[in-house]
């Protein structure tokens, strides 16, 4: 048990570094996260769900092509093994700049990993909406 | 694919888009949903470019996106050419977009596309006032 714990562990490190890289404009880890199958399911601090590989995929680009300067830090990790699946909860505290704007937030969050060709990989995530996040887009909607 | 009173309906219930003219007002009413496919995008393009070159110049938009999720790479090339080569002739598009990554996509494109007359809503209620206040304002004449 102590393996997989140690495994999910590592796959959810791998998550928040490339979170850090794709909020600096970077998407490319982000895919390597991810078990890239249509049962993945994604939804944003500014978002909808996003269902599907494709749709977290081109929410995901979508992000990246705004932020910069991201530095996500995932605190508190809690890691759940149950078999081939695994979950886990923490408190993200959120420092990005969106458009013009330095944005910072903390949320809850929770994760789901899946382990599928000896790969730990995440397939679902969940953060808490983020108004100051919404906020910022409203204000780049000024075209 | 056209309807009994002139609407254009592309793609189908979960990935889709209509569009359709009313004369009186000058006002293009389009509503698109999902995530397309490259059918549903080049429907979509073909006919939102047709439906608005029938009419006036200077003409208002209201854009229902309710329901729509960021595009890929062939629904984003549709929304930017729409965009484009309405540009010249559209006096206002107001359009209502609740899901702010695809706000967030349609306000990047538009800034790509010239889209000087578009404005971003998070609700319907709110680009029908933005909306009719600009036709009260009589620009469209």
């Amino acid at each position: 048990m102590m393996r997989d714990e140690d495994d999910v562990g590592a796959a959810s490190a791998r998550f928040y570094e490339a979170l850090n890289q794709l909020n600096r404009g970077n998407p490319g880890p982000m895919a390597e996260a991810w078990h890239q199958t249509p049962r993945v399911t994604n939804a944003h601090p500014l978002g909808e769900w996003a269902h599907g590989w494709e749709q977290v995929w081109a929410s995901w680009q979508e992000i990246s092509q705004s932020a910069r300067n991201g530095n996500i830090v995932a605190r508190d990790v809690r890691i759940f093994v149950y078999g081939s699946v695994a979950y886990t909860t923490c408190v993200e505290d959120v420092a990005v700049t969106f458009g013009p704007n330095s944005l910072r937030w903390r949320a809850n969050v929770t994760n789901i990993f899946h382990k599928a060709g000896g790969e730990w990989k995440i397939i679902h995530h969940h953060s808490d909406k983020a108004q100051a996040i919404a906020d910022a887009v409203d204000q780049m909607a000024d075209v | 694919m056209e309807g009994p009173q002139g609407m254009h309906r592309g793609g189908d219930d979960r990935e889709g888009f209509s569009v359709e003219l009313d004369p009186l007002s000058n006002v293009v009413r389009v509503a698109a949903w999902g995530f397309w496919g490259p059918d549903v995008a080049l429907a979509f393009s073909r006919d939102v470019l047709l439906v608005c070159a029938g009419a006036r110049v200077r003409f208002g938009l209201l854009v229902d996106c309710s329901g729509l999720n960021p595009q890929r790479a062939e629904g984003q090339e549709a929304w930017g050419r729409w965009m484009l080569e309405t540009g010249p002739r559209l006096g206002r598009a107001c359009a209502a977009v609740p899901n702010a990554v695809t706000k967030l996509q349609l306000v990047r494109i538009a800034k790509a596309s010239h889209g000087q007359g578009w404005t971003f809503f998070s609700t319907i209620e709110a680009a029908l006032l933005a909306l009719a206040a600009y036709k009260s304002q009589g620009e469209d004449r």
